[in-house]
């Protein structure tokens, strides 16, 4: 089951991606965790970029791209797992320090 | 300490001496700078008049060449052989000086500019806040300025086919990178940020869709010039991504050609 976090950050993404994405005059393109926002022209590399700013100012914690897999980035699902793992580390740094 | 090599300048510096080619003079590049700067206009009592990003000094010859005896004009170009270029081009006219700089750095007195303008400069500077405050810095209190440079819909047909493409070949966090060196606005923005700075009464923001058709080539002697985003592709596989890329391109392909669409933000500042 999935963390009552990563469920709110899926559904940020969701709604952010509905508000901002783009449709490539397809009308309505079916969104699911599992839709792959590149490859079905929801976000181009500039609407990651700002997708990325959104979940930042949102969670508060910066997210860290580096090694991750491009297959995990692109998904609503993914992306907030990558989300809710970058809170997680952040939590721990501050409980450490 | 050793100073941080920017990519775009250095892609702009080595090619150049391909600058002014016809490839490059015809292509929606080309075209666009050409209508952004028949539009430009060089009043008779501006005394210093200023082209940030000024290239091999294109646009600052034909004004100067067009505009009254006594006015000085300043190019700057933060790109070593740009300048080099447009100070080969200019050298028989003694109004015209160019010199090392960028909108994060004007090398200009406070309140010393009548009139700047910039042609497709802008998008690539690396701090827009600061930029912005440099530019307020160099203008008079009743300078004029036209600055011209893409918004955030600016060559969507291809940033859409070829952005899984770098995704793959890069990662997430080299192509969120590369893509954060190109400051693509928003109408309201540009406006929002550049009233932080000059006076808001005095300024509007326009923009423009225009759709360019060329063929492969035509854009691919364009493309290389922004290869300097992708510097982080590892060379070996810099080949291999290419072709990828131009087939990508290939596949826009219609009856017209191979469209790309310019959005274009111009930010106008007049006396009011």
């Amino acid at each position: 089951m999935k963390p009552q976090l990563e469920i709110e950050y899926v559904d940020l993404i969701v709604k952010w991606v509905r508000k901002n994405g783009l449709t490539n005059g397809n009308g309505q393109v079916e969104l699911t965790g599992h839709t792959n926002l590149m490859e079905s022209g929801l976000l181009d590399s500039i609407g990651f970029v700002e997708l990325i700013v959104f979940m930042e100012s949102q969670t508060g914690s910066t997210i860290d791209l580096i090694d991750v897999d491009p297959s995990e980035f692109t998904t609503v699902n993914g992306l907030s797992r990558i989300a809710l793992r970058n809170v997680q580390l952040g939590m721990t740094y501050a409980s450490n320090h | 300490m050793q100073a941080t090599i920017n990519p775009i300048i250095e892609a702009y510096s080595r090619l150049a001496k391909t600058y002014d080619d016809d490839l490059n003079q015809q292509s929606c590049w080309g075209l666009a700078a050409e209508k952004a700067l028949a539009s430009l206009i060089i009043k008779d009592d501006y005394q210093l008049v200023l082209d940030v990003g000024c290239g091999t000094g294109r646009a600052l010859s034909r004004l100067a060449g067009n505009s009254r005896p006594g006015i000085e004009f300043i190019g700057i170009d933060p790109a070593k052989n740009m300048r080099v270029r447009a100070i080969e081009r200019t050298k028989q006219n003694r109004n015209i000086k160019i010199r090392d700089g960028s909108f994060e750095k004007i090398p200009l007195e406070s309140g010393s500019v009548d009139y700047m303008y910039s042609i497709f400069a802008f998008h690539w500077t690396t701090d827009l806040e600061a930029s912005v405050k440099e530019i307020a810095r160099v203008l008079k209190p009743t300078a004029e300025m036209d600055l011209f440079f893409i918004g955030r819909n600016n060559g969507r047909e291809f940033i859409q086919r070829t952005s899984p493409i770098f995704l793959k070949y890069m990662g997430p966090a080299l192509l969120l990178d590369s893509t954060r060196k190109r400051k693509q606005l928003k109408q309201e923005e540009a406006f929002q940020l550049f009233g932080t700075a000059l006076p808001p009464e005095r300024l509007s923001v326009e923009e423009s869709y225009q759709t360019y058709y060329d063929n492969l080539e035509g854009h691919w002697g364009w493309w290389v010039r922004i290869e300097g985003q992708f510097i982080a592709i590892p060379a070996d596989k810099r080949e291999a991504c290419n072709r990828e890329v131009r087939d990508a391109l290939l596949s826009l392909a219609g009856k017209k050609g191979i469209p790309y669409t310019i959005h274009r933000l111009h930010v106008i500042l007049t006396r009011g």
